[in-house]
């Protein structure tokens, strides 16, 4: 019996041991530097695409103006679930003000990107991002929600260049090289957490499609494509691959099965190059047949966060 | 003796814990060494928290369950500010049904009568985009959000909110005085029929009186199945309004019963009225 329980404790010391390693072990800071560029990159990205239309939606008068969010939600009843929605551009109709929250962050994106300003910088470019997500309000999507959770997991690192992972040489003994082999607990803290957000996201969204009879009957990847406007491409012209129904079914398919194999197989030692190549195609897919390109991109960037334990833990007992 | 184990447990595991970038890089240093036994669990407790929340969110956006959706409704709190939650987004990317169809809010300065007739005027497409660009490139971001505004709004107006359809789009033709009706545009999608062709989920006519704008929807004529008819005649203003041929909202929060009735007195409106008292109105 007491041999029992001093196989029960070793046994679960060994559980929390592997779950100390996964999220409390050192990881390189530029590693991480390289997946924080590019969803920085892919915010200032889209905080210029937001300044053609601020005024429109947010200023004096416009559809989502505060004044007229607010009637919206008394008119609707929903008071109570606007209380939860935060953003400091509630108190202002004026445009110019939207122009300068723009313009400030994007310079402290580049900020972020150049590795200056530490995890302040980092995490002030989160909550202005926040911020500016919170006052979109009804015109925010899946992007939006996907950039917040990337930009908050990477503020956890250290600050670091988004490109000293790829410029550094072996030999040089640089700064940057120093940078390249610096490693802290809260870069790999910070990159399990994206990893892991971006695993159970793609398991949501697998789940989530399978919940739609297209992603069974290979009208899926026709369906991405099927909107006659808001597209980048247009697919389904007589001469396209696309319409030709082995083509399109077979890609719907295999858009299926990618998803979970891509994350099964990035989880894995040995093949998670592989895995990441599958996950950033199927992302690549998206993208062209969907136009969803920021969510694309995101998406793909997050993955590329994945780095699979060795499974070395030694127990002690 | 058991904090002293979990100890070197600890240490055992942070001294192997750079084993795996240590095949890449010849001698990585590390900072911090990791933080300590409380920091671990108060951050370990709060990264479960975190993560249980995010599960429940992004699974509850497909016809969620009870539970899920009292789930969703605890988190709430910490998912809304944060801007971490999936809410009712499309995480599916498509299912192939009405809402991944393209919509266009069109306006027109010519008078509105109605649905049938609608289309024999002059509409012009407004939006961000009106001014072309980069805002008007097609699947970018500008595009996307006028996407979400308009299919918000052509989802309330087939559910019969059209107060809260008028709240979001009666900023657009306030400014605009000579603008007598507005329509949202629903495109099919190259999945439809060939014979769907362009739909039209919500018509409205621009009312203006002094300084009040108001929109008063134009409904499609409901057909009845009611018993025989027994009186044919116009309705008083009032009657009129109540049986929601037309239903209106004025913007400042100022009378839409009497804007309502002054749209609709431009056009008589008769209305059938059966043995039973139901009715089905038409022009």
């Amino acid at each position: 019996m007491n041999k029992h329980a001093q196989n029960l404790r070793s046994d679960s010391e060994v559980v929390l041991g592997i779950w100390d390693r996964f999220w409390f072990s050192g990881t390189s800071v530029a590693s991480i530097g390289t997946i924080r560029g590019c969803l920085v990159a892919i915010t200032m990205l889209y905080f210029l695409s937001a300044w053609p239309d601020a005024k429109f939606w947010y200023g004096e008068g416009g559809p989502l103006s505060a004044s007229n969010v607010n009637e919206f939600l008394t008119t609707g009843g929903l008071e109570e679930a606007g209380n939860w929605i935060i953003s400091p551009l509630f108190l202002t109709e004026a445009g110019w003000v939207y122009q300068l929250y723009l313009v400030s962050a994007i310079m402290t994106a580049v900020l972020v990107f150049c590795g200056c300003g530490g995890r302040a910088a980092s995490f002030l470019l989160w909550l202005l991002f926040v911020g500016w997500a919170n006052r979109a309000m009804l015109i925010s999507g899946l992007p939006e929600t996907l950039l917040s959770l990337g930009l908050f997991s990477i503020a956890i690192a250290p600050a670091g260049k988004a490109w000293a992972a790829m410029t550094a040489k072996p030999e040089s003994g640089t700064e940057s090289q120093s940078c390249v082999k610096r490693q802290h607990w809260t870069a790999g803290f910070s990159e399990r957490l994206l990893a892991t957000q971006i695993t159970i996201i793609g398991f949501a969204t697998w789940m989530a499609m399978l919940g739609g009879r297209v992603w069974f009957n290979g009208l899926g990847a026709y369906a991405l494509a099927a909107p006659v406007r808001d597209r980048t491409f247009d697919w389904t012209g007589n001469d396209s691959l696309l319409v030709q129904p082995m083509f399109y079914e077979s890609l719907t398919h295999l858009m299926v099965f990618a998803l979970p194999l891509g994350f099964l197989l990035s989880w894995l030692p040995k093949s998670s190059f592989v895995g990441k190549a599958i996950l950033v195609g199927w992302c690549v897919v998206v993208g062209l047949l969907g136009s969803h390109w920021l969510y694309a991109m995101t998406f793909a960037g997050m993955t590329l966060s994945i780095r699979p334990s060795s499974g070395r833990v030694k127990a002690v007992s | 003796m058991k904090m002293k184990k979990t100890r070197v447990l600890n240490d055992k595991i942070e001294s192997t814990a750079g084993e795996d970038d240590a095949d890449s890089m010849s001698h990585p240093h590390t900072d911090g060494g990791g933080p300590s036994e409380s920091a671990r669990t108060w951050l370990s407790i709060g990264v479960a928290i975190h993560l249980v929340a995010l599960f429940v969110s992004f699974t509850a956006v497909v016809e969620p369950s009870s539970l899920q959706q009292r789930l969703a409704a605890l988190f709430q709190p910490y998912l809304r500010p944060t801007h971490f939650s999936a809410d009712d987004l499309p995480v599916h990317l498509t299912h192939g049904n009405t809402e991944d169809q393209s919509h266009r809010v069109e306006i027109t300065t010519q008078r509105v009568s109605g649905l049938a007739s609608s289309e024999d005027v002059k509409w012009r497409e407004i939006g961000p985009a009106e001014k072309g660009g980069f805002a008007s490139l097609p699947g970018f971001a500008v595009s996307d959000r006028v996407a979400r505004w308009l299919s918000a709004a052509a989802i309330l107006a087939e559910n019969d909110q059209p107060s809260l359809v008028a709240d979001l789009l009666l900023p657009v033709v306030e400014r605009r005085p000579a603008v007598q009706g507005i329509r949202i545009v629903r495109y099919p999608t190259d999945l439809n029929d060939i014979h769907v062709g362009v739909s039209v989920p919500y018509l409205a006519r621009v009312v203006r009186s002094g300084t009040t704008v108001s929109l008063v929807q134009m409904k499609e004529t409901r057909l009845s199945a009611q018993p025989r008819l027994t009186l044919i005649e116009p309705l008083p203003v009032d009657l009129r309004y109540a049986l929601d041929t037309t239903v209106g909202i004025t913007s400042q929060g100022t009378s839409s019963q009497q804007a309502t009735a002054n749209s609709l007195s431009e056009k008589p409106c008769f209305t059938r009225i059966s043995d039973s008292g139901q009715e089905a109105g038409f022009e």
